[in-house]
């Protein structure tokens, strides 16, 4: 267990640029999870803790000190591939046994832990097998438990269930977790997936080309992105985007839509200029569909998507080319092709300045009641409250 | 419909004949003259009437022939296991390590390989006597080095590239020497490779002639394809047939054994660079 920190990190490999100035400080324990798009950096940011590349400039430190210039072994960690890379010809014992044979234990020991771990991991019945005779789920518990065997003070893992199935990735992700609070050791996890990062993390590092981009507990990063990119890579299905122009800076802020209707949004606002540019941003849970009576924003249903335990509704606002999702409860979904009024609470609305960044957002003390009501109906009737959906209603 | 199948069947085993006939014929009359003594040796057989071993046993009693089949032997294995050893580190560095101009030495080693033996021969010499190697066995396994290298470090290099970059990692990490790397790590896994290119390297090794015949001097130095051509009969005019014959079966039996034994692995080989890249 070490804390792992990084101060103004770059690397380049020729004239790519794959890291930028990259500062990051991970407690020791703590569960980081590096998340971004394809080609943002997220491996090479690993494979720089883990030694494998060197730093162009800058300096990591593990446990305080200074490791730039010790070679991968004397760093103390220990990463988990996302091919596994199991020696093939070797067994799964030797694989374990492997890198503590290089350290000179006695082999009395190193018998003594390959056997806990492979307890740990439930692998015991498989140390005289091959690799090759391994399941796809099976190859991934021993890839772990050559890591931990090591006993290192910092766990690096690189998408380790993306070549699992859906359900055997749940139960692995489930198997980290109480890994992670079981040895109590740093682990640095990249990943592609929503769910990994914000089940797994104690931290969320956001990249993007290189750069960090927000840093925060998962909730944190949920509710406060600090630019419409984490905004928008955070969080599934995706947070909706509406243009629009700022018409109000006071709280709350009054924003209006390229159609004419006004919104409000629970933000601080004053650093932006009246007329800019802006983005309102909404979590399809949070959009509400209610009458269209009962609305200033009305919309078409293009398609509902059922997902069992709720259904995804996607919307046309006017005419607009991007459709608005909304999440909605069993037994409230609209027809395809009806027309429904939509809400967005101004507590659930975020407001992103031209250049991405987001405003902060008010809590719900700080903006007047009177000054939202003034343009939010006060009835609002929702869909379902009628009993029968209203069909074809007259706009 | 169901004959066009039969016709090209045909016409595939046809085909298959003719090239095992090919390859096979000159062996297999070898092989039935090597049989032969006499007068019996000009008449033109295709069955084996008779079986002496006449031919076999003169052989060895005119010329130190166990001692050139000894030579041949010491000197292909020596070939092979040198270049082995220095091509599996050779293609290490350079399939793995990044270093300036490593192109240009891959390439220029492939080029290397393709000098014909005549062009290097005079240059050869001068460095065999330089280093006091002419007429030994030594002599030899050194200037062979010079056509196996070549091979065996490209495709080794080529195997080896294929191998992933994680695997390689992973040891990194265990806190692997790069010795351990090539020898615990890649050499288990390049085993069919190694097994093809040694064997074809012992081949080329143990048929070379031009090198053999101008670095050795003396009968006992020399390596049995040079023994061979230089078998010689009673008088100037006779041509002892039946014995070269018979020590062209010797030499080429070996070989065709090794073939036989290490047939899956080096089709295995062969196949694993085929699959990946
Ligand atoms: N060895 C290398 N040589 C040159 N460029 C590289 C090298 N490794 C990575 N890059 C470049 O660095 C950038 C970041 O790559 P990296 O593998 O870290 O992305 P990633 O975030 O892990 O992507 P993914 O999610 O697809 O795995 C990419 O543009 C990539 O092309
Ligand atoms: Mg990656």
């Amino acid at each position: 267990m070490a804390a792992v920190s990084l101060h103004r990190v770059n690397k380049t490999f020729g004239t790519v640029q794959a890291v930028r100035d990259v500062d990051m400080d991970i407690a020791a324990g703590e569960f980081c999870c590096l998340v971004g798009p394809s080609g943002c950096g997220k491996s090479t940011l690993l494979r720089l803790i883990a030694g494998l590349e060197d730093v162009s400039t800058g300096e990591i430190r593990i446990g305080g000190k200074p490791v730039n210039h010790r070679p991968p072994a004397q760093r103390g960690i220990a990463m988990v591939f996302q091919s596994y890379a199991l020696y093939p010809h070797m067994t799964v014992y030797q694989n374990m046994a492997f890198g503590l044979q290089q350290s000179r234990a006695s082999r009395q020991a190193i018998r003594e832990r390959v056997e806990e771990t492979a307890r740990l991991l439930q692998i015991e019945t498989l140390l005289e097998r091959l690799p090759k005779q391994l399941s796809g789920g099976q190859r991934q518990r021993v890839a772990i438990g050559r890591a931990i065997v090591r006993h290192p003070r910092v766990f690096l893992f690189d998408e380790p269930l993306s070549n699992l199935d859906a359900g055997l990735r749940q139960q692995t992700r489930v198997e980290i977790a109480r890994l992670h609070t079981r040895l109590q050791a740093t682990m640095i996890y990249v990943t592609h997936d929503q769910i990994e990062a914000m089940t797994l993390a104690d931290k969320i590092v956001v990249l993007r080309e290189g750069r960090v981009e927000q840093v925060g507990a998962p909730l944190q990063l949920y509710h406060h992105p600090a630019n419409q990119f984490v905004a928008g890579f955070i969080g599934s299905p995706r947070m909706n985007f509406l243009p629009a122009r700022l018409q109000r800076n006071t709280a709350p802020a009054e924003l209006v839509l390229p159609s004419g209707e006004i919104l409000l949004a629970a933000v601080n606002a004053s650093a932006l200029p009246i007329g800019s540019a802006v983005t309102c941003g909404i979590r399809s849970e949070h959009v509400e569909l209610v009458r269209p009576e009962d609305a200033y924003l009305r919309a078409t249903v293009v398609l509902r998507e059922q997902l069992g335990d709720h259904s995804l509704a996607f919307l046309r606002l006017g005419d607009s080319e991007e459709l608005l999702t909304a999440k909605l409860a069993p037994g409230a979904e609209p027809a395809p092709e009806q027309l429904v009024g939509i809400a967005l609470p101004p507590t659930h609305c975020h407001l992103f300045a031209a250049d991405g960044r987001a405003c902060p957002r008010s809590t719900e003390a700080n903006w007047t009641e009177t000054g939202v009501s003034s343009v939010v109906p006060r009835v609002r009737r929702k869909l379902d409250d009628s009993g029968s959906p209203i069909k074809n209603a007259p706009t | 419909m169901s004959r066009a199948p039969t016709v090209s069947a045909l016409g595939f085993h046809l085909a298959v004949l003719a090239i095992v006939l090919y390859a096979v014929f000159p062996f297999y009359y070898a092989v039935i003259t090597s049989l032969k003594t006499g007068s019996a040796l000009f008449r033109v057989d295709y069955f084996p009437f008779s079986w002496d071993l006449h031919n076999y046993v003169t052989l060895f009693q005119q010329q130190p022939f166990g001692r050139n089949i000894l030579n041949s032997v010491t000197v292909a294995v020596l070939v092979v296991v040198v270049s082995l050893l220095l091509s599996a580190l050779a293609a290490y560095s350079l399939s793995r390590v990044a270093f300036r101009g490593r192109g240009l030495l891959l390439g220029t080693i492939l080029t290397v390989s393709m000098f014909p033996q005549v062009a290097v021969l005079s240059g050869m010499f001068e460095l065999i006597r330089a280093l006091g190697l002419y007429n030994n066995l030594l002599g030899l396994v050194f200037a062979y080095l010079i056509f196996t290298l070549p091979f065996t470090v490209w495709v080794l290099t080529t195997f080896m590239r294929e191998l992933p970059k994680e695997l390689e990692e992973a040891a990194i990490l265990d806190g692997v020497s790069p010795w351990t790397i090539v020898t615990r790590i890649f050499l288990p896994l390049l085993w069919p490779a190694m097994v093809t290119t040694g064997l074809l390297a012992f081949i080329q090794a143990w048929n070379e002639f031009l090198f053999a015949l101008t670095f050795t001097l003396t009968d006992d130095q020399r390596t049995v394809p040079v023994a061979i051509a230089l078998i010689s009969g009673g008088s100037r005019y006779e041509l002892p047939w039946g014995n070269i014959m018979a020590a062209s079966v010797l030499v080429t039996v070996p070989v065709v054994v090794l073939v036989l034994i290490f047939q899956r692995r080096i089709i295995a080989g062969l196949t694993a660079g085929a699959l990946k890249g």
